[in-house]
Formats: C-alpha cells, structure tokens, sequence
C-alpha cells in the first residue's frame, strides 16, 4: 500500500461500488473500522437487517485516476463471524469461478459496454443522430475520449471506444482477463466513466433505454475457458467450437431465460429488447451473428469465445456473470448439445423469446433452481423480493406516453 | 510516392516518437465508409504500438451505412439476413498520422478483411487497391485532388491578410500532419472553398482526401461553425466536386471514350440523390498540361471509389458503347452501373451489386 489513503470499495446489490475512506498508512489496512447495514447493499432484501463488515482484497488493488493519495482496495462483505457474507456480489462470483477451477479451467472475460452522454439541464443525448464509428462527430468529445483511455494507468485497461448506433451513444471495451478482475475492473469502469463526463460538463447514463426514440445500452460478456494454455473452446481440427464449447453453449442458451433478470435487473431494461435493435430477443445462437443472444466468434484459437449480448449495461455484472458460468458449467456437466446455429437474421428465428417484461422474467427467475444454486437461499430471495418491488412500481406508475394520449382525451 | 503528400517516411515510428514526447494519447483507427465518411475507433496509442499487427473487428454495418449512418437492409455485404459479421481492420503502417488539428490525437487507416481473411470487397480502399491491381497501364498513376466545399462563414475572411483562424487552422493543422503541396482558396466569390491536395500515388491521394475532408469538417466543429460537402446546397450556385487529376504522362486518353465509361460509373462519382439536382455542366474530362482532369465527381463522393472510377474509366481498353449522357438521377445512374459489362473487368460483381443496391435504397429514402 503506497497511497496514503484508501478507498475500500464494495459493491451493492445493483452492482454499485460505494467505499469508505480511510488511511491507509496509520490504520493498516482500516477495514476493521467500516460497518455496513445488509438493508444498504440489498435494499430490497427482507431479511432481518444486520451489520456486515468488509475484508480487502489485497489482489484487487487499482489507482485513483485523480490522484496519487488515494487507492482503490476492492473488498469482499463478510458477516460479523468473519465468515463470507451471502449478500456479497464478489464472493457469489467467487463461488462460481471455484467450479470453473475444479474441472481444471479458468474463467476468461471481456466486458463491453454501451453508455449515453447527455446534457444535465435538458435530459437530452450530448449529440444527436446517429454516428455509428463516426469521427468527425467525435470531436466534440476528444478530451473525455481520451480521459477514458488514460485510465489504462488506474489499472482499467480500455481497449477502445467508439460512438456507437444511437444518439448520444458510446460503445467502450475492456480487455480479456480473469473474469473477477474483469467484473471489478468493469464497475470502476461505469463509475469513473460517469465522473469523467461529469468533469466535461455532460452525463454518462448506462441505463438499459435511456430514451423511447434512441437505442438502448447493454452489456455484453465474452467468455472463454482456458486450461493448459489452452482455449478450451476451440477446436483445432475444425477451426470452430470444441465439444467443451458447444456444451458451454448449451447451457447459456438454457439459462437465458430462467436468469434473465441477474442481466436484466429493471422493468426498464425489457424496454431495450426490441427486434432489429441489435439486441437480442430470443434464446438463439450464431456464428459472428449480431441478430442472436450468444455470438460464437471461432477465428483462431487466442480470439475465440462466446459473447452473450442480452444483459443491460445497468445490471450488477458480477452477478450476470456468475450467472452465465454457472448456466455454462451446467452445460458442460449435461454435455449439452445446442441447437442448431442461427444463420442470418434472428430476430423472425423459431426459438424460444425472451422475456419481454420483469414480471415474465420474474416468474421464470423464481422458478430456477439454476438461479438459487448460483446465489444461494439468502441472496435469492433477497432478489425475489428486489424484482417484484421494482415489478410493481413499474406496474403503478403512469408513463409520460400515457398522459400524452389520454390526458386531454374526452 | 506517398512522400509527395504525407511527409512521414516511417509513420509508426513517428507515431511512437510523438507518444514517447507526449503529444499524443489515443489514435483514431480509421476507414472510409461507401460515401468517404471517416468511421472507427479511439484506442490508446500504446494499444496500437505493443501490437502493430493486432485486427481489430467491426461491425460490417459501417460499410452499408448512408451518410447519416441509416442501414440499408439489401446489399450482398451486410444486413440483418447476414447477422452484420465483424470485418477485421489491420493498420497500414504508412497510413499513421499525428492529426496536427486534434492535439493529442493520431490517425491511422488500414487493410480491412472479413473473418475468413478474404478482402472486405465493399471497403472502397480495397476497390481502389483491386483497380489498380488490375490493370498493368495504371498501376502507379500520380493522382491529385481537389476539394470544393462551403467552408464556415462569409468571404470576409479572403481579404488579404485576414486574421481568421478556419484557413490558418486548416492549413496549420493538415501540415502539421505531414501534407504537403497544399491550398486553400476561395472560389466562385466565396460561396465554396477549394482544398488542393498534392500529388501523390492513387492509394495514398485517396487516403489525403478522407482524412482531410474529416479534418475540414472537424475544424469547422471545434470553431463552432460548419464545413459542408453536401454537392447542391439550396440557393447555392456552383456545386460542391471532387476534382481528380492523373498524370497521363506521355498518354494520349480516348477522351469520347472516357467520358461514356465515366457516364457507366457515375453511380460512384455521384453517390447521392443531391448531386444530380441539377445535372452539372462542364464536368467531362478533359486534358490539360499533362494531366487528365475530371470535376464529374461530387464533393460527398469517396475518394477512393471517384479515383478507381476515373482510373478504371481512362484505363479500360473495351470499346465504349454506353450513352455519352450523363445519368440525370441517381436510379438512372445504377441502372448504367449495373448494365454496363465492361464494369466487371475492373469491379467485382458482388461490389457492383452493393453499390447499386446502396443508390438503390438512397433513392428509396428519397422518395
């Protein structure tokens, strides 16, 4: 620890960092010092509250993109027996990644993220029209551009960012790494993106849809299993996916629906799921093909991976993700064989929909036995709870649309 | 050759040199879309560096997008019934430029494939690479371009001496970047502006002409105001063209012949419904001081695909058979592309097929 402060970061139940500053140097560590409310990292839950308390995580160490007196010390909730805490998002990830080691591989990810810019005063986008890869368009927006990718040097590697298919609308990637630093990289990614927009005087939302007439923002995982160096995805003899791979696919594909909400956590993030939108509708798979919800990429074994492109960039990504692993091993285990691929457009494809709200989503979630094998009883129905608070609102509320068609109607 | 219009001898290495200094953070990785639009990605610089050779993919929509970035659903390239597949971009080492008017900002342009390594075909870069690859007799023209747009503001800022900053900016910018042989003027009173660009191999005159037409635009943006390539502009007199000049060096061109195979490809010197309103006058080749010298090409055309066209059409040794007319519309003008068989000596069918199906659904979206 160099820093004369840290931050000790942990993460709620919608996937956002909060942290406690303490220093570092006098205190040793200081995490003995920071206790949270359970109610604050799920508020939702209905279990009784209580007081958990954190553990660094000394592996998971990242600099403040501001300044050099200050760390970032991602941490792990554990209960006040010491042991870990079933509300703690990393620690359900953790879980999961264990299984993945116990057949001898490790867990490779890349996350990729769609974010809006828009103007505080007017809740509109930062630009308008649509700009995909656009250059020129970008000028306006070169310094915070090149912000983001000066966080490679606080340890969240940008790959690339680009304008991206609706107005306002950034597409930004993150590199292939062990899928726990990947999550956490990706949290402190969404946050320091927000910070970053709002130094430039604008807004950076990852709200599934943020706007009715623009694109919406998703997140889009990119797993691969390696294992002796190898990728165990890929199949050398027919340049595509390996038995392992195909199985893993399998299960991603039955676990779409059922885990929908780890991805899709609010009633607004069903509102992205539109056809001919680029995001997915139905349970399909393809090879290189935008239109399905898992994209099978096989162009050399370093590249090859599935990328399952349904979840809202709004979601809590460790818990999508341990999701996804846990449907992927599922498939391994059952030796799933997927259907076949989806060539061409998707969207009119014979397979399985989506759900198209949180209360449908809802209803399979809390059937899954997959979905309480990979939280665990608490966490579970702590989300239960969550999604059908979150379910009714949406329900009770009255949307702008409606007072536009009906308030002046006699 | 391209030391004529980009001064970099070693591009990656002076990129390295500028980022070791400080000066630049993140470059753009860049391509041209159909229309000469300037599309790509913002990486760290020492992304690029610590692998020169890495792809990286993008979706190949960007190749069947209009101006405006709407898709068109009908070409053999990409569409909903293709799932839109990734085409993989790899920097041209040659290409890589500090963007003297973005500070901190370098630009590289690259060699585009599709997953199974075959040449992206709808990337007007390749076709442009393919034509010249196709015929012996225009394999290593000298080509110059020249740019006529409306620039921001009045002509105020013509007057000897003026101290507005969009032509200092301008030429600031693009020197900086390493061209050469530039200027920049008034024309037709002020209403447009011309950008002359050196001389320079076809490839590397098409690479000048995307990157500067993005940089007159961005210029224009960061001084708050506009550079417009829109070819007929309401109330404009004059047009907005590309003129494209080619060293015939000793050569004496079929002119008649020239002008009826550029009539077969307007569909690529004119891409958009606007630059047939009203139908040009004055613009078929003609030769002058060694040079032949086309303003059939409008300014919203890519740079690539006009210089291909003129090459293609100076460089055909069919007999012309088309009308010697110019198409009055752009449907009139994929029609004569796609009817015209002597085409297919210089592009591929499947790139016939797309363009024409991209004037197709402009004219579509027009009505």
């Amino acid at each position: 620890m160099s820093a004369e402060f840290a931050d000790l970061c942990w993460i709620d139940l919608a996937g956002r960092p909060l942290v406690a500053r303490v220093n570092a140097r006098r205190d040793g560590g200081g995490e003995r010092a920071i206790e949270v409310s359970s109610r604050e990292v799920a508020p939702g839950g209905s279990e009784k509250e209580r007081r958990l308390l954190l553990r660094a995580d000394r592996d998971a160490v990242f600099r403040s993109p501001w300044t050099d007196s200050v760390e970032i010390v991602m941490c792990d909730l554990i209960e006040v027996g010491g042991e870990p805490s079933p509300l703690c998002s990393r620690d359900v990830l953790r879980r999961v990644l264990a299984d993945v080691e116990a057949i001898g591989a490790q867990a490779v990810v890349a996350a990729e993220f769609e974010f809006s810019l828009y103007h505080e005063a007017t809740e509109e986008p930062a630009y308008r029209g649509i700009e995909g890869y656009g250059i020129v368009p970008g000028v306006e927006f070169g310094s915070f551009l090149r912000e983001l990718h000066d966080l490679r040097g606080a340890g969240i590697p940008v790959e690339s960012c680009h304008l991206e298919y609706g107005a306002g609308q950034f597409e930004i990637n993150l590199r292939h790494t062990g899928a726990g630093r990947a999550m956490d990289e990706a949290v402190l990614l969404r946050t320091t993106v927000a910070e970053v927009a709002k130094r430039h005087d604008l807004r950076a939302t990852f709200m599934a849809k943020p706007w009715t007439e623009h694109a919406g923002n998703g997140m889009h995982l990119h797993h691969s299993l390696w294992g002796g160096g190898r990728n165990l995805f890929f199949d050398e003899a027919s340049a595509g996916l390996s038995p392992a791979g195909r199985a893993y696919l399998g299960g991603l594909l039955r676990g779409l629906r059922e885990l929908s909400p780890l991805g899709s956590p609010t009633s607004n993030s069903y509102r992205r799921r539109e056809a001919r939108s680029f995001c997915p509708v139905n349970a399909s798979w393809g090879v290189d093909n935008r239109t399905v919800a898992v994209r099978a990429l096989t162009v050399s074994e370093s590249a090859t991976r599935l990328e399952q492109r349904d979840a809202a960039a709004d979601c809590n990504p460790y818990l999508a993700l341990a999701g996804q692993l846990t449907a992927g091993l599922e498939g391994m285990r059952g030796e799933d064989e997927p259907p076949p691929p989806i060539e061409g457009n998707a969207y009119g494809a014979d397979v399985p929909p989506l759900p198209r709200t949180l209360e449908s989503a809802l209803a399979a979630f809390a059937n899954s036995d997959l979905a309480l094998r990979t939280l665990g009883p608490e966490l579970f129905g702590a989300l239960i709870v969550t999604f059908e608070r979150e379910a009714e609102r949406s329900l009770t509320s009255v949307g702008e649309w409606e007072r536009r068609a009906y308030l002046t109607r006699v | 050759m391209r030391d004529d219009v980009i001064a970099n001898h070693d591009s990656l290495a002076t990129l390295r040199r500028a980022f070791d200094e400080g000066a630049v953070r993140t470059v753009r990785i860049c391509f041209g879309d159909h229309y000469g639009v300037l599309r790509g990605r913002h990486v760290a610089v020492e992304r690029l560096l610590e692998d020169p050779d890495a792809p990286y993919g993008f979706c190949s929509a960007a190749f069947v997008w209009n101006r405006r970035s709407e898709i068109s659903n009908a070409t053999p390239f990409a569409s909903f019934d293709t799932g839109y597949p990734d085409f993989y971009w790899r920097v041209d080492p040659a290409t890589a430029v500090v963007c003297g008017w973005a500070p901190g900002e370098a630009l590289a342009l690259g060699t585009t494939s599709m997953p199974d390594g075959s040449p992206a075909f709808a990337d007007p870069r390749h076709v442009l690479s393919r034509v010249l690859a196709a015929s012996p007799s225009v394999a290593e023209p000298l080509v110059r371009l020249a740019l006529q747009f409306q620039g921001p503001g009045d002509d105020t800022r013509w007057r000897p001496g003026s101290d507005d900053p969009w032509p200092t900016r301008v030429m600031q910018g693009l020197t900086t970047s390493g061209y050469r042989g530039l200027a920049l003027q008034a024309v037709c009173r002020g209403a447009w502006c011309r950008l002359s660009l050196g001389e320079a191999s076809a490839l590397a005159a098409g690479d000048a002409g995307l990157v500067a037409r993005a940089a007159l635009e961005e210029i224009a943006l960061l001084l708050g105001s506009e550079a417009s390539f829109v070819p007929n502009p309401p109330g404009a007199t004059g047009a907005g063209r590309l003129e494209i000049a080619l060293e015939l060096d000793g050569a004496d061109p079929d002119l008649e012949g020239v002008r009826r195979r550029l009539a077969d490809l307007c569909v690529l010197l004119r891409p958009t419904v606007n630059a047939y309103v009203p139908t040009p006058e004055n613009a078929w080749p003609l030769v002058f001081g060694g040079w032949l010298r086309s303003t059939l090409a409008s300014s919203e055309a890519n740079p690539y695909l006009a210089i291909a066209a003129v090459l293609a059409a100076f460089g055909s040794r069919s007999r012309a058979q088309g009308d010697r007319e110019m198409p009055s519309t752009l449907e009139e003008a994929a029609g004569r592309f796609a009817g015209a068989g002597w085409v297919h000596e210089w592009f591929e069918a499947l790139f016939v097929d797309h363009a024409v199906a991209l004037a197709r659904a402009e004219v579509a979206r027009d009505l």
